[in-house]
């Protein structure tokens, strides 16, 4: 639902709307740490509500949630680790693309460590889907590289 | 199908791409570029095994964008572990006492630096002057060293080792091996030793690998059939107390008596010692042995050519200019060669990536040219580089910013010994079945 914030009388709360149109409240300073909030801000106003196209209901109170942590000094290794508990590669994947998008830095960090510590036993077939990348390797080169490499795959149960 | 929607690169411009609906999102195309930042953080067998995902991923080691964010990783994560772990730089080194004549002492090093250092005493027979001693392995094991001299009486050379706590001042001597006291018609020649602990048997153990020299001596009066020159393995363990023949098996055929090894003192870590050795002085060709104390096995990883590729484009030294230094340390979890082109101040520092596959060594690192440098040391608790200068003083050298930062302490050229040492209140008589 559109909705212009009022001119608020403390300039601490921004206004953040969704791709799919939701609108999300978050304190001036954690909108500090994300340098693509912030620049909207700066062109923009903080008593507009920022429209962030490329980022939805689903993912953008994650993100809040972590920033309200970063901004008093609570995020501690138990707390990631919480964060990222019950979410899937799929939604992780997710959350990292949309703090790519905010530019999000500290988030962004964390994340990318998340999904390598995910994909350090995946199969070649799975990463290709997750990164949706397509395979240039003609069958012979993959194969001669596959050989030239085989120690990296030993010891190896490439699961799904 | 897959619906594979562009996305503009970097993290610092607008992203530009239409997102039909939620669902797609899943299968978006993730760009190089910010791809970079999670394969940057995988361990380096999985990084090679994802080289077959698609061709730009199998060009990631040549490239130096990419290298720069591996190398960064590698770095912040060994500060961390050094952080977590904590412990303190410890220095064994050689102080002249007068001309030509030196005493070894040890120091513990609380930030690095040699005037915040604290000078524990080493225990008896090695407190000694004007002797040969060293620590084996370089480290300390759960607090533990184990501390090793060479006497020679005559034409005899006898080993004397102790176990020592300095946190608790306990030391325990290693009794001598009986098969070192030898019969006469052959003289010990000792090439290398290891101490370290396997934690499958929770047992500290020393390795020693000894060969022989014949002795002519007309009064000996074994029949020479009956005599025996083979390399002697040994290994004690401290849980028995004693020591024990072990049979020497080399996988692949390798001559470890062949092997030079320059420095009989390797390294150790989580279980399993190594030293490096040459076959050919004159061009610095090698093999890392190693020696698994969990299952008493060896194995070695030669280096490949690739490995020294880049150092050909070092100045090089008219008397010896194929010939190549190296060191090998611990570098973050990781056996890592500090190699130089003889007497040339450009140091390439490679990591080896899996134990036994010669591939899997990978460069990492350069430092220099720093014309002050000699000699790398050890590395320290920060994951910088500790080098001795040609005006003997030791430094600190910061693997990502180069800075030199000085220690504070000289000595000779081949005698120092550094690591990391966390005390620790084990009791070594304990440990004895």
């Amino acid at each position: 639902m559109a909705q212009e914030a009022s001119s608020s009388t403390s300039s601490k709360t921004i206004s953040l709307k969704t791709g799919d149109g939701e609108i999300f409240e978050i304190e001036a300073s954690a909108a500090k740490q994300m340098k693509t909030v912030q620049r909207l801000i700066d062109d923009l106003g903080d008593d507009i509500t920022i429209p962030l196209h490329n980022v939805f209901s689903k993912e953008l109170p994650k993100i809040i949630e972590y920033y309200k942590k970063d901004i008093t000094g609570e995020i501690t290794k138990d707390f990631e680790a919480e964060f990222v508990k019950d979410l899937n590669d799929d939604e992780v994947k997710v959350l990292f693309l949309a703090a790519n998008y905010l530019d999000a830095n500290k988030l962004f960090e964390f994340l990318s460590q998340n999904i390598a510590d995910r994909l350090e036993s995946k199969s070649v077939e799975y990463v290709r889907k997750y990164f949706g990348v397509e395979n240039d390797f003609t069958p012979e080169e993959e194969s001669k590289l596959r050989e030239e490499r085989a120690w990296s795959f030993r010891g190896i149960k490439e699961d799904e | 199908m897959e619906k594979c929607v562009p996305m503009a690169a970097g993290k610092n411009e607008d992203l530009k791409y239409e997102v039909s609906n939620n669902n797609n999102r899943i299968n978006v195309h993730i760009a190089d570029d910010i791809a970079f930042s999670i394969l940057s953080k995988l361990p380096i067998k999985s990084l090679k095994r994802f080289g077959c995902v698609r061709k730009s991923w199998s060009l990631l080691f040549e490239n130096p964008y990419f290298m720069n964010m591996l190398r960064n990783h590698f770095l912040y994560n060994n500060n961390r572990h050094c952080s977590d772990y904590g412990g303190d730089t410890f220095l064994f080194l050689y102080e002249p006492l007068r001309p030509h004549y030196y005493r070894a002492s040890f120091y513990l090093l609380s930030n690095d630096k040699f005037e915040d250092r604290i000078k524990l005493d080493l225990p008896p027979p090695f407190d000694g002057e004007d002797i040969a001693m060293y620590i084996l392995s370089s480290v300390s094991v759960n607090g533990i060293f184990c501390l090793g001299k060479d006497t020679r009486r005559g034409i005899v050379n006898s080993f004397q080792a102790a176990l020592w706590n300095p946190a608790t001042a306990e030391v325990m001597g290693i009794p001598p091996s009986p098969d070192e006291s030898v019969p006469p018609y052959r003289d010990p020649f000792f090439i290398f030793h290891g101490f370290g602990y396997d934690n499958v048997r929770d047992d500290y153990k020393l390795i020693r690998y000894i060969t022989f020299f014949q002795v002519v001596d007309e009064e000996e009066d074994v029949p020479y059939e009956d005599r025996s020159y083979d390399p002697l393995l040994q290994i004690y363990s401290l849980r028995s107390n004693s020591w024990r023949i072990l049979d020497v098996n080399i996988p692949d055929g390798y001559d470890i008596s062949m092997i030079d090894f320059e420095k009989p003192v390797g390294v150790y870590m989580d279980g399993v010692c190594h030293w490096w050795g040459t076959t050919d002085f004159g061009n610095g060709e090698g093999y890392l042995v190693s020696f698994d104390l969990r299952n008493e096995v060896f194995f070695t990883t030669p280096t490949p050519v690739e490995l020294d590729m880049d150092l050909s484009r070092d100045p090089i030294s008219i008397e010896w200019p194929d010939a190549i230094d190296r060191r090998l340390v611990v570098l973050n979890e990781s056996i890592a060669l500090i190699s130089n082109r003889f007497k040339a101040t450009t140091f390439h520092i490679s990591i080896l990536v899996e134990l036994g596959v010669k591939e899997s060594w990978i460069k990492l690192f350069i430092v220099g040219p720093i014309p002050s440098l000699d000699w790398p040391i050890a590395v320290g608790k920060k994951g910088g580089i500790c080098f001795r200068q040609t005006n003997d003083e030791l430094v600190w050298i910061d693997l990502s910013t180069q800075i030199i930062d000085e220690i504070g302490v000289k000595g000779e050229r081949y005698c120092y010994q550094m690591g990391i040492y966390k005390e620790s209140l084990l009791c070594i008589g304990g440990i004895n079945d």
